[in-house]
């Protein structure tokens, strides 16, 4: 059911990380880097941590507009797909998409040869944030009951600030302890955990409208395309619930693991969370866009 | 205003679910195999010719379904391309020279599989071309749909379905004349059409 | 490419459904592209249906006979060898020649049904040949026990004469659809059943399951499969208690006033009472019961006959004890009551009631019927017969009863068919079996060796398929198989000859189903080594040294059937249909037997049947005195009380859906996209009872056979009964046939297979691996 879908998938999932560690990265010199911010971070720490991020940052954003192109049946065509901006989301994704590359690429410049000035950044979060925007419009708009819905923005929302927390994370695991840090990612895990329990229950109630009124007998019910297939709600639940469960698992995890201050110590321990949360966004990402197939 | 808008008729109280509509449109336009613009279903559950109720208290009814080529259609917005447009008259066409295959316009429509995506080279059954010549040929990794036949319709012909339909239970016409039969029968007759509160406007109406 | 590269062709759709569709079939670089409806000159005729519009597919069916195939292994076993012509026509020849010398003529038989119903090349392509050699032919068999029981009290005998053109049903104000599925089987008339009913007309369908016919009709009445006559019978009763009959119409037009003699049956005339034999047998008047002079007299001098009352009338010698043949008709139907009738047919009494006085009283009224496949179908005509009779609802616009079949009236058969006047043997397909195992018929030696079968696929259409496999055809030392594709019979030939499809030949069809005869014009050249039926027939003829009588080309058959004045007066010539492709012969909403004037002895509508005869005449005696009258007779095995029905207490039905034409069409791709594979419809409750779920693989079986497929869980099927699709062929099923279940029971009265009449029970089927991995 998900054969075509794949693409979709991963590269949803690449651009939000992308942009959820872009926006960790503002928060992060915002915050801590020395001149401006708390000077918890010398740019002796921020300068790697920023050459890192704006590395992995690249690496999503291309490998994601690459894998998007699979999901097209002729992607030679693929120069055309930005001519009804007036009209198509999906136009607007592809051409903030490619801003957001852009920006990122000038800022990477900028960052190599320079330095990377705020203004960029913040145009560059800017760029991701109508990435997304428009991403989950393309859903949203579609009238359909798994996709049109406030879950569509708050699962595209959320998930980059459950990456970004878990970027930051692995990026400042072994790092020397600076407890603000740790105190703003105890604060990014709670929020995580609660997007994801929010997330958990908006899809259970997805789960319930779309059985409820699958029971009707109406000429809509026969010719509409909102509703997903009957028999895919036992699998998408399954797919949800799995999602929810491995995320929120490795949520918890780095919860923990700031709370206990383990940083220095068990250098492989942070693959668990790493690996859990990743599963369970591939396993929730995977659910939304079962639930608006109304393939059988 | 626009000077013509095709509009096409179902009359639900005649229609019997035959399928000659959808052999007629599989046939005139070589749709691949597999593929069809036209469908029957039926009130009652997926199978075909499945009533509603239970015996003896049985009701049955049927209805087509194709695109329905809306005055507003999603699908055109959808469309990064601009692949998906609308005619003057009011035909909703897809390109195929232009389609990227991104599917955007089927997850759009509100209508359930009145478009059909060409995941591979389309098959056909016979190693020529069958039905009406003038048909565009299909491509992998496009995305087709009913046309209301335009090309018939700039030879004077009517759509392949409509053409057939045993009981007469298909119309075709210009909405904006109003001496056109399809006119006369939508100010005289009841009708509906699908997915009103969506607002796409259909321009396939089913008498009731 | 441009349209002017394309030709369109002039052709006729001439499968047995009898809707005979105008077909254009255009072709591109000498391949047909399309088939599409063609205009008739009114255009209320214009029809095609799904079948018609997948031509394309059939034509260049990649399972096409190819050319002549010798069977090498045992018969069934598939193994064949690629033969010409000649050395088939040869092997023919030979084999037809030796058995004719050793076993006399009659020793070869042709066996044709319905494969094309077309004149000269279809399901008649072989009567000039069989008669010439004084062969045997086989009768089909099929659809006519009501046909029979109506056709008795019309006169119309063996042919499908009985009602009014079908676009006439828009006059009427009551319809009664009666074991018809029109919107599967004539789509065509759906629209004229329409018309009438927005015009206000009442329309019942009458049938155990419900169908998309049933769901648009006003009523629907779900009866007891089988229980057709009672309710007829019933109505009739209802009418009669009532007195809803039209005394007039009675007195007028039927034998209602007829005096039956107690004695003999018979009734009553002129020469009886003088002693005299008349000159003529039709110049011997009936005699009736004179109200005003109290004494019978000639039929033609009383101005009052009696219509009621039983007399004695003095003759030369005796005196004749005497009953108006409507006082015998109320009798013997006063035993009917709804009540009775409606726990025969689990009917509410007071339908049955009120469905009478609809019939009687909303006139005109017409019953649209199908084909009776129960034993008891002779009854159910003959009462459907009595009801028209009663009621008047005949002969007038709007009000009509039975099949449709008035064609021919401008053609002379006889002269294509008996050159030298009828010269073969005419045996029933069900009775077949009977004349092989005794080797008789009518009283004398009947060998038969050969069997030739074309335009039919009897292997899956006939009733009691392993019979056939079994005992019929062992009992034939050679069997040839004339179509267009590979069957369940071609696969159990001798020899397996490719015929060319419908378009690849010229031809001429008519009607009944439209008011037109035309010609079906050679669109294309026969694929492969194909050839026309006619062509066949013309070669075996010169190898068996007849060839003098089928010097004639195809378009010189046309002629010879249709150079004749009342052709001519209707403008009928093969100028007129070279030019004009058709050419209407019959008046577009024709009345049958608007004159009151029918094809009986009388003339008149003979409710009582004086003299009840057998269908065809196999030398074997009826029971005359149960078929004056109708009488219920229980469905010979499908009904509760049968020894079988603990064991098998299903009725199984085998329907005819929309997607083939008895077996044609029945590997079509675009077809079966829509309905790929058979599927057992049973109703929910009998399938809870038997743990089966929709999808399950079942197996249906009785004593005879078996067929194992999907169940389909409906709630249109009445419980109680199960319905398999008919047509499709064995190796479409997961296991066995849908036609081994049938029985090949023969009627002596109607010589009818009666493919419903039949009990099964419905298991699920334990698949083995293999099985299950086909199942997916």
């Amino acid at each position: 059911m998900l054969r075509k879908e794949w693409s979709l998938i991963v590269y949803s999932l690449m651009l939000q990380a992308a942009v959820g560690i872009v926006f960790f990265l503002l928060v992060f010199r915002l915050i801590f880097a020395g001149e401006s911010g708390a000077g918890q971070m010398t740019s002796q720490t921020m300068n790697p941590l920023t050459s890192r991020t704006m590395g992995l940052t690249g690496l999503l954003i291309l490998a994601g507009m690459a894998v998007s192109v699979f999901h097209l049946g002729n992607p030679f065509r693929a120069y055309r797909s930005v001519t009804n901006l007036s009209k198509s989301w999906l136009s607007r994704e592809i051409f903030f998409t490619s801003a957001f590359f852009v920006l990122w690429a000038a800022g990477f410049l900028m960052e190599k040869y320079g330095n990377l000035s705020f203004l960029l950044i913040w145009l560059t979060l800017g760029a991701g944030v109508l990435v997304i925007l428009s991403m989950a419009r393309i859903y949203y708009s579609t009238g359909k009951t798994g996709w049109h819905s406030a879950t569509t923005f708050l699962d595209f929302f959320g998930t980059p600030v459950i990456f970004g927390t878990l970027v930051s994370a692995v990026m400042l695991y072994g790092q020397r302890r600076t407890d603000g840090v740790e105190n703003l990612l105890i604060i990014f895990s709670i929020l995580s955990l609660f997007i994801v329990i929010a997330r958990f229950s908006m899809q259970l109630k997805l789960v319930e409208k779309c059985l409820s009124s699958q029971e009707e007998y109406s000429m809509d019910q026969l010719v509409g395309a909102s509703l997903p297939a009957r028999d895919i709600i036992p699998l998408y639940r399954k797919m949800m619930i799995r999602g929810f469960f491995c995320t929120f698992a490795g949520c918890s995890l780095i919860l923990l693991m700031m709370m206990i201050r383990i940083f220095d110590s068990g250098h492989l321990l942070i693959v668990f969370p790493a690996v859990l949360v990743v599963a369970g966004e591939i396993s929730s990402r995977s659910s939304f866009y079962l639930i608006g197939s109304d393939e059988s | 205003m626009a000077d013509k808008r095709y509009g096409m008729l179902v009359d639900m109280q005649r229609c019997i679910g035959c399928h000659t509509c959808a052999i007629a449109c599989k046939q005139g336009n070589n749709l691949p195999n597999d593929v069809w613009w036209n469908r029957v279903l039926t009130f009652g559950g997926p199978a075909m010719d499945t009533p509603h109720g239970s015996f003896p208290n049985l009701e049955m009814k049927y209805l087509t379904l194709n695109c329905q080529h809306c005055e507003d259609p999603p699908c055109v917005a959808a469309c990064p391309a601009q692949a998906t447009y609308k005619r003057e008259d009011g035909i909703v066409m897809q390109d195929y020279e232009i389609c990227l295959g991104c599917r955007m316009c089927i997850m759009a429509c509100p209508y359930t599989q009145v478009r059909s995506y060409n995941e591979k080279n389309p098959e056909y059954y016979l190693d020529f071309q069958v039905g009406d010549a003038w048909v565009e040929k299909q491509q992998k990794g496009t995305v087709t749909k009913c046309t209301f036949c335009h090309n018939r319709l700039d030879k004077g012909l009517q759509p392949n379905c409509v053409e057939v339909c045993p009981v007469r239970a298909r119309y075709f016409g210009d909405l904006e004349d109003k001496n056109s039969e399809v006119s006369i029968l939508l100010a005289t007759r009841k009708y509906t059409r699908l997915l009103e509160n969506k607002g796409t406007g259909p321009s396939v109406f089913y008498l009731i | 490419m441009s349209d002017s590269e394309e030709k369109i062709y002039s052709c006729m759709c001439s499968g047995n459904c009898q809707s005979r569709c105008r077909l254009h079939v255009h072709v591109r670089n000498g391949k047909a592209v399309k088939t599409q409806m063609a205009p008739f000159p009114d255009s209320r005729y214009n029809r095609v249906c799904l079948r018609g519009l997948s031509h394309v597919q059939r034509i260049y069916d990649p399972d096409r006979l190819k050319y002549p195939m010798k069977r090498i292994g045992e018969r069934g076993e598939g193994k064949w060898e690629r033969i010409s012509w000649d050395e088939a026509i040869d092997l023919i020849c030979t084999r037809f020649k030796s058995y004719q010398q050793e076993f006399g003529k009659q020793s070869i038989a042709f066996s044709g049904v319905s494969g094309s119903e077309a004149y000269i090349h279809g399901a008649y392509s072989s009567y000039r040949l069989a008669n010439v050699m004084h062969a045997t032919q086989t009768e089909h068999s099929l659809d006519m026990s009501d046909t029979h029981g109506l056709g008795r009290v019309l006169g119309t005998g063996n042919t499908w004469n009985q009602s009014n053109d079908r676009a006439d049903l828009v006059n009427a104000k009551t319809i009664l659809i009666w074991a018809a599925n029109i919107t599967d089987s004539h789509p065509h008339d759906w629209r004229f059943v329409l018309e009438a009913q927005q015009k206000g007309a009442k329309i019942v369908v009458i049938d155990p399951r419900f169908t998309a016919c049933a769901a648009r009709a006003d009523q629907w009445i779900s009866l007891r499969p089988g229980s057709d006559p009672a309710l007829a019978m019933a109505m009739a009763q209802v009418i009669l208690s009532e007195k809803l009959y039209d005394t007039n119409y009675l007195l007028a037009h039927t034998v209602a006033p007829f005096l039956v003699r107690e004695d003999t049956g018979r009734f009553l005339r002129h020469s009886d009472l003088t002693g005299v034999k008349p000159e003529k047998k039709s110049r011997d008047p009936y005699i009736v019961w004179d109200n005003q002079t109290g004494c019978g007299s000639m039929l033609d001098q009383v101005e009052n006959p009696a219509l009621e009352g039983s007399f004695n009338i003095p003759g030369e010698t005796t005196e004749f004890k005497v009953t108006t043949a409507f006082s015998l008709l109320k009798k013997s139907m006063s035993v009917y009551t709804p009540e009775y009738a409606g726990k025969l047919c689990e009917i509410e009494p007071h339908i049955i009631q009120d469905l009478a006085r609809l019939y009687a009283a909303n006139t005109p009224a017409s019953i649209y019927n199908g084909f009776i496949q129960y034993d008891n179908g002779v009854q159910t005509g003959h009462a459907w017969g009595i009801l028209a009779s009663l009621t008047g609802n005949i002969g007038k616009p709007g009000a009509s009863v039975g099949h449709i079949g008035r064609v021919g009236h401008d053609v002379n058969f006889a002269k294509l068919f008996f050159p030298e006047g009828k010269k073969s043997t005419t045996i029933p397909w069900v009775y077949l079996k009977h004349v092989l195992k005794t080797g008789q018929f009518y009283n004398k030696a009947h060998p038969i060796k050969a069997l030739f079968i074309y335009a039919s696929n009897v292997v899956c259409n006939a009733t009691n398929q392993n019979e056939i496999l079994n005992t019929i055809f062992p009992a034939l030392d050679f069997i040839v198989a004339a179509d267009i594709v590979p069957t369940d019979t071609t696969k159990y030939a001798d020899l397996v000859l490719p015929v060319c499809h419908w378009f690849e030949m010229l031809d001429i069809v008519q009607g009944p189903f439209h008011p037109y005869t035309a010609i079906s014009e050679k669109a294309l050249e026969p694929a492969y080594e194909s050839k026309s039926d006619m062509d066949i027939y013309r070669m075996i003829a010169k190898g068996m040294g007849l060839g003098q009588f089928f010097d004639y080309t195809d378009e010189e058959f046309i002629d010879m059937l249709i150079d004749n004045d009342v052709a001519r007066k209707e403008g009928l010539t093969l100028d007129a249909l070279k030019e004009k492709k058709v050419v209407q012969t019959l008046p577009t909403c024709w009345v049958n037997w608007e004159n009151n004037i029918f094809w009986t002895r009388s003339k008149r509508l003979e409710f009582y049947v004086e003299d009840p005869r057998p269908r065809l005449d196999c030398g074997i005696e009826i029971d005359k005195s149960r078929e004056h009258l109708p009488v219920f007779e229980p469905p010979i095995e499908a009904w509760p009380d049968h020894p079988l029905a603990k064991k098998y207490p299903l009725v199984y039905h085998t329907v005819r859906q929309r997607w083939r034409l008895h077996s044609q069409w029945f590997g079509t791709p675009w077809l079966r996209e829509l309905d790929p594979e058979p599927l057992v419809s049973i109703s929910p409750k009998d399938a809870k009872k038997r743990g089966i779920k929709d999808g399950d693989v079942v197996e249906v079986f009785n004593d005879r056979g078996h067929v194992v497929l999907k169940a389909r869980l409906s709630q249109a099927q009445r419980p109680g009964m199960v319905s398999v699709p008919k047509g499709w062929q064995r190796h479409q099923f997961i296991a066995g046939s849908y036609q081994e279940l049938t029985t090949d029971h023969v009627n002596t009265t109607s010589y009818n297979q009666c493919f419903y009449d039949v009990l099964c029970q419905v298991r699920k089927f334990k698949t083995d691996s293999r099985d299950r991995k086909k199942n997916g």
